[in-house]
């Protein structure tokens, strides 16, 4: 049992979403994030993110660095250390996919904020429910075999 | 944002499923296992077990030095193998809880005067008004006298290995909750501390305002000149002494100067009873566990008079600033993260509104 509200982890995609107003995904990724902070207000659950994702969307996007602490005051940093990184080399999992599900899994995390299709493959909870990238809104059902 | 109550619920009780669940993968299928956790839980166990043997054939660590040499020990076996960022933390909140002992037991220690053959404090000596106030709450009977004369035999009784025992958890179960909230999680050791040092912060102010003689050396034989009782007896250890258990390891407090005899007010045993089972009651949802956990600070209060060692209301006192700290810490910590969610939301309005 864990003490501390469940925590949620805001993935690359999903915080870049957040922060580029001209991604195609910023209005859900605004709308999920929004309720995010509801429940973060009433302490039921918790934000975080992988410190290195935090410094790669720094060094790309960042229009306005005050915008971005505000946007993400409620979110905490989640440090990712060697042990982590040696860890996904040997996950078996594409490397900047591996080193969030070691940190998954490492923290008990079951929430994952993204819209990166690649986390589908894997038993996690993923929000928010809206098609995700490299998967057409209006796919087609697969044929049955 | 205007759409903002009636936007559709994101996060459901059910895991929104993207994929059919018979191709999902298990994160224990793709992910290695962190194999030093169960290292440190073993390491842990190991500890709990040279803990007990140290506590039944050496005796209960009481002092601060020992109390804290066993509790990094502990540490070091929690901690093993982690993040170099994770330990310095722990340097950090080491360096922080030392200090916060540290700056108590300066205060305590001079609260009842600075020159140490002759301490004379900075304020009245309150003797009566204890009393007094006791002697109201118990319709003009003294609670250590009464309690005294009812249950004081020439040979240890039963319920002293109770009394006596609860009276002893004071210097274990909140290190214990510390060192555990320590290991398990860093957010609710980091709430438990600010509750424990508010408590600790206001009773030095209540130390020094308030330099408050116990029953016990009110009596005749305390040794101190009073003759308020006639007689109290402290058979604090004898319980714990006759339940098997060799006494207490304080050697590390020779040479120091920190004691204060008249530090009565209000009671930290008290208070140390009663921060552990409310700081874990929002976890606990019987009714019926909770009110068996606060028995711990009713016993401990029963125990501290009963043995002449409190007046009532230093216990009372001492429930009552634990109550407070968690008041305060509450509305605190509601306040911040009210902040952070405001701040949120005010930026998410200017992008949005950017992007409109």
């Amino acid at each position: 049992m864990s003490l501390d509200p469940p925590k949620v982890l805001l993935e690359r995609s999903f915080l870049a979403a957040l922060l580029d107003p001209d991604s195609a995904h910023h209005g859900a990724a605004a709308q999920c994030y929004a309720e995010l902070v509801d429940r973060f207000e009433e302490d039921e659950i918790m934000l975080v993110a992988l410190d290195v994702h935090l410094r790669e969307l720094r060094a790309t996007l960042d229009p306005d660095r005050r915008l971005r602490l505000s946007l993400l005051a409620p979110v905490n940093t989640m440090h990712v250390a060697g042990q982590h990184r040696l860890a996904a080399r040997q996950a078996d999992a594409e490397p900047d996919v591996a080193i969030t599900l070691v940190m998954m899994r490492w923290n008990h995390l079951a929430r994952l904020a993204t819209f990166d299709g690649r986390f589908d493959d894997y038993d996690i909870e993923i929000i928010p429910d809206v098609p995700t990238l490299g998967e057409p809104a209006d796919a087609e059902e697969p044929a049955a075999l | 944002m205007t759409e903002m109550a009636e936007r559709p619920a994101l996060i459901d009780d059910a895991p929104p499923s993207l994929a059919p669940l018979g191709r999902r993968r298990s994160l224990a299928d793709v992910v290695p296992p962190d194999y030093l956790r169960y290292v440190r839980i073993g390491l842990m166990a190991a500890y709990l077990v040279g803990y007990l043997w140290w506590l039944r054939n050496r005796g209960l660590p009481i002092d601060r030095i020992s109390v804290a040499i066993s509790l990094f020990i502990f540490l070091g076996c929690a901690f093993l193998g982690k993040p170099l960022l994770t330990w310095l933390v722990l340097v950090g909140d080491v360096i922080l809880y030392a200090l916060m002992w540290w700056v108590y037991e300066q205060t305590r220690g001079h609260a009842d005067g600075t020159e140490r053959l002759t301490r004379t404090p900075y304020f009245p000596l309150q003797l009566d008004v204890m009393r007094n106030i006791d002697r109201f709450l118990f319709f003009g009977h003294d609670p250590n006298i009464v309690l005294q004369r009812w249950l004081v035999k020439p040979t240890v009784q039963w319920y002293e290995w109770i009394f006596s025992s609860a009276y002893y958890s004071h210097f274990v179960f909140p290190v214990i909750c510390m060192a555990v909230l320590w290991a398990v999680s860093h957010r609710q050791w980091g709430r438990f501390m600010r509750r424990f040092a508010t408590l600790l912060f206001l009773a030095c102010i209540l130390f020094v305002l308030l330099p408050t003689i116990p029953p016990w050396m009110a009596a005749s034989n305390g040794n101190r000149g009073y003759h308020v009782f006639t007689r109290i007896d402290r058979i604090t250890g004898r319980g714990f002494y006759d339940l098997g258990f060799r006494g207490f390891v304080k050697s590390w407090v020779k040479g120091q100067d920190w004691a204060n005899e008249v530090a009565a007010m209000p009671s930290l045993h008290a208070s140390f009873a009663l921060i552990v089972p409310m700081f874990f009651f929002p976890w606990i949802r019987s009714r019926w566990v909770k009110i068996t956990l606060l028995l711990w600070p009713a016993v401990m209060l029963f125990s501290l008079v009963f043995f002449g060692e409190h007046w009532v209301i230093d216990g009372i006192v001492g429930w009552a600033i634990t109550v407070f700290s968690f008041w305060l810490w509450n509305r605190i910590e509601g306040a911040v993260r009210r902040r952070r969610a405001g701040r949120a939301r005010a930026a998410l309005a200017v992008m949005v509104g950017g992007a409109a």
